[in-house]
């Protein structure tokens, strides 16, 4: 489990790697309020001809006291992926609704596709003996929804 | 004392809670429920209309294709489609009027809402006017009071004044033969003085008469010393 | 222990009237559609209760579009309907002498305001959301103990008592949530949000009694949360202001919302 100051000093220093290997993580929202900061990022991909963005932001729960992962998908059109697309789109298998669900991001408050909470706490548990456990859980999940972190990112861990 | 504190904040909020569920479940519950029976009575005559109207036409359409029969085949289809025909009509009445019926309701559901903001608002006017008939009334109450006290003061004054007027009239009234009796007494006096001087007066005239008859009877005997006397003491009556 | 079954029953009753009407510029037949009323009961949610305003209207609009989904607005705002009905009333329309009743939904099938508003339309997705809010509040409460070791026809059960309106069912296996475990008499964090005006809501770990073990008060949770304008800040919830000095723990028992979270709207 962490606390919000502990993530807030593990997102900002995930944020200064990724400011020098020029990644494009970004933080936004309000860093001084609790719960107010989170971390963003948008990459462009091509899937079957057509040009998708994906947004993917770090954020705090404050119940479970970890990490999450949210997204979203947009077309060109600025249209957004519904569940059954997303899934299509990332090829997952099984049963997605009990790991991928929309809800409420905690900051901007509109929905995101969202990766459980629930199995995340036993994660870091697993995860604790890092120096950066955000960095490792993120680099975990990550891909399971087409978020690669480069390798470098290790030297935080 | 806890509990005291306790039962406080509980009571408000089930009396807010129970407010609530007053003035926004039960007015409304029945209303709405009938409207939406309503609703689905009308659904289920128009499908059974229109199940009724298909039947209809096919059977319009079974005659019209079929080569001429005998006369009494006909004449019974004819029959029936007249009655079917007759059966859908009563059905579309029925329809419109059930329509007819639902406009209705939702129109007495707004009013009803009118009604009863309006009534809540004389009653808040009423219990405003109940209050203050209340206040003027304790007033009027410690005025009365206030005039009772006064007027048992007045009583016992008057009562006293009485008493005393009837001390002095009986007062009076002894006096008052008193005086009478000294009237009387007056009279009587008057009438004896009244003798008295004729008494006095024919005793004069007497007196004068026997004057005159000594003058007379022996005028030369008497000196003129005793003239001149008796003619100062002429008794003047 | 959630025992005032009083308060729990009465505040299960509530019900709003709504009266939907559909989008003008989305009806295709010549004929106007009536329209619908229904009563719907605070503690639940939209997408479960419209099942017969959906029947009613979608013969209106035309049906060039496949799957046309429906979505609810209110005052030009579309209606964030993962929130349970109560505490979108109490948002969007307050409290107050005139509440004008019933309360005016429009309903869309067109243009569904997808980054405004979760895509609810099963009654699978609205479990998955109201079961993972049960967890979040019992993460809060008790360590999310409880609700790992029920089983899930406990969660079923709590799900079906809550569609089907049935409170004594639904409260068999609730009260399981609300029970505080023997060495302490008080969950280990209040869940709850508070909203402003806005409809924006804030969370905070906050315990229900102080350090020294005196029980907090709503009184105490406003001074946590806003330490400059607790003295004239009011709050409200199920339509109705509970007093400032309600113990936090009782509130938590009693006026939680069947997802086992307070929602306290500023005013």
């Amino acid at each position: 489990m962490l606390d919000w100051e502990e993530f807030s000093k593990h997102l900002s220093q995930m944020k200064s790697l990724s400011d020098e290997l020029l990644d494009g993580w970004a933080i936004l929202g309000k860093t001084g309020t609790e719960n107010g900061a989170y971390l963003a990022k948008k990459v462009p991909r091509l899937f079957e001809e057509a040009l998708l963005l994906f947004e993917y932001n770090v954020v705090y729960d404050l119940s479970y006291g970890v990490p999450k992962l949210c997204f979203n998908v947009f077309r060109t059109d600025g249209s957004m992926l519904q569940l059954n697309e997303c899934i299509h789109v990332l090829g997952f298998d099984g049963e997605p609704v009990l790991v991928l669900t929309q809800m409420d991001h905690p900051v901007l408050q509109r929905p995101f596709f969202t990766l459980h909470p629930c199995k995340t706490s036993e994660f870091m548990d697993f995860c604790s003996n890092s120096k950066n456990p955000l960095v490792s859980w993120l680099s975990a999940i990550g891909p399971t929804v087409g978020l690669n972190l480069a390798n470098e990112y290790s030297q935080c861990t | 004392m806890a509990k005291l504190e306790e039962t406080n904040w509980r009571k408000c909020i089930i009396e807010q809670i129970q407010d609530r569920n007053r003035n926004q479940t039960r007015y409304f519950h029945d209303i709405i429920t009938q409207n939406n029976r309503l609703f689905e009575n009308a659904n289920a005559l128009r499908s059974e209309n229109l199940q009724l109207s298909i039947q209809n036409e096919k059977l319009k359409a079974d005659t019209g294709s079929q080569p001429i029969s005998n006369a009494s085949g006909d004449s019974k289809l004819t029959e029936r489609i007249q009655f079917l025909e007759q059966k859908v009509l009563v059905q579309q009445e029925e329809l419109t009027e059930l329509h007819r019926r639902k406009g209705e309701n939702a129109q007495q559901i707004i009013d009803l809402n009118v009604k009863l903001q309006e009534r809540e608002k004389v009653l808040a006017l009423k219990e405003t006017s109940l209050e203050e008939a209340l206040s003027s009334n304790s007033v009027l109450k410690v005025e009365i009071r206030m005039h009772e006290s006064n007027m048992k003061e007045m009583e016992n004054l008057t009562q006293m004044l009485r008493d005393e007027h009837q001390a002095l009239q009986l007062a009076f009234n002894l006096l008052e033969d008193k005086l009478r009796k000294v009237q009387v007494t007056l009279d009587e006096n008057r009438q004896l003085v009244e003798r008295l001087i004729s008494y006095k007066a024919k005793d004069a005239q007497k007196m004068n008469e026997d004057n005159d008859n000594f003058l007379n009877r022996a005028p030369k005997q008497h000196s003129a010393l005793t003239l001149s006397t008796f003619g100062l003491f002429r008794y003047v009556s | 222990m959630a025992n005032d079954r009083e308060i729990l029953r009465e505040i299960w009753e509530g019900k709003i009237p709504v009266r939907f009407t559909l989008y003008p510029d989305e009806v295709y037949e010549l004929q106007q559609p009536d329209e619908f009323y229904l009563m719907v009961p605070r503690l639940s949610y939209f997408p479960l209760v419209i099942d017969k305003v959906k029947k009613h209207f979608i013969r209106y609009v035309s049906n060039d579009k496949n799957d046309q989904e429906m979505w609810l607005e209110y005052d030009g705002q579309p209606v964030k309907w993962h929130f349970p009905i109560g505490l979108l009333f109490d948002l969007l329309v307050g409290t107050g002498p005139d509440l004008g009743l019933p309360w005016h939904i429009v309903v869309h099938f067109e243009k569904f305001p997808e980054t405004q508003i979760f895509r609810l339309n099963s009654k699978d997705l609205v479990e998955a959301h109201f079961m993972a809010c049960l967890k979040e509040a019992d993460v809060l409460k008790h360590r999310g103990q409880i609700v790992s070791s029920m089983q899930k026809k406990d969660h079923n059960q709590l799900w079906s008592g809550l569609q089907n309106d049935k409170f004594d069912q639904f409260w068999a296996v609730n009260r399981k949530l609300m029970e505080v475990s023997g060495e302490v008499d008080h969950f280990k964090y209040i869940p709850f949000r508070i909203y402003d005006i806005e409809g924006f809501y804030k969370q905070k770990l906050v315990k229900p009694v102080s350090d020294e073990g005196q029980r907090k008060t709503l009184n105490d949770l406003l001074m946590e949360m806003y330490p400059k304008r607790a003295t004239s800040v009011k709050v409200l919830t199920h339509g109705m202001f509970p007093p400032l000095n309600t113990p936090l723990q009782w509130m938590s028992e009693h006026l939680s919302y069947p997802d086992n979270f307070l929602h306290l709207c500023l005013v």
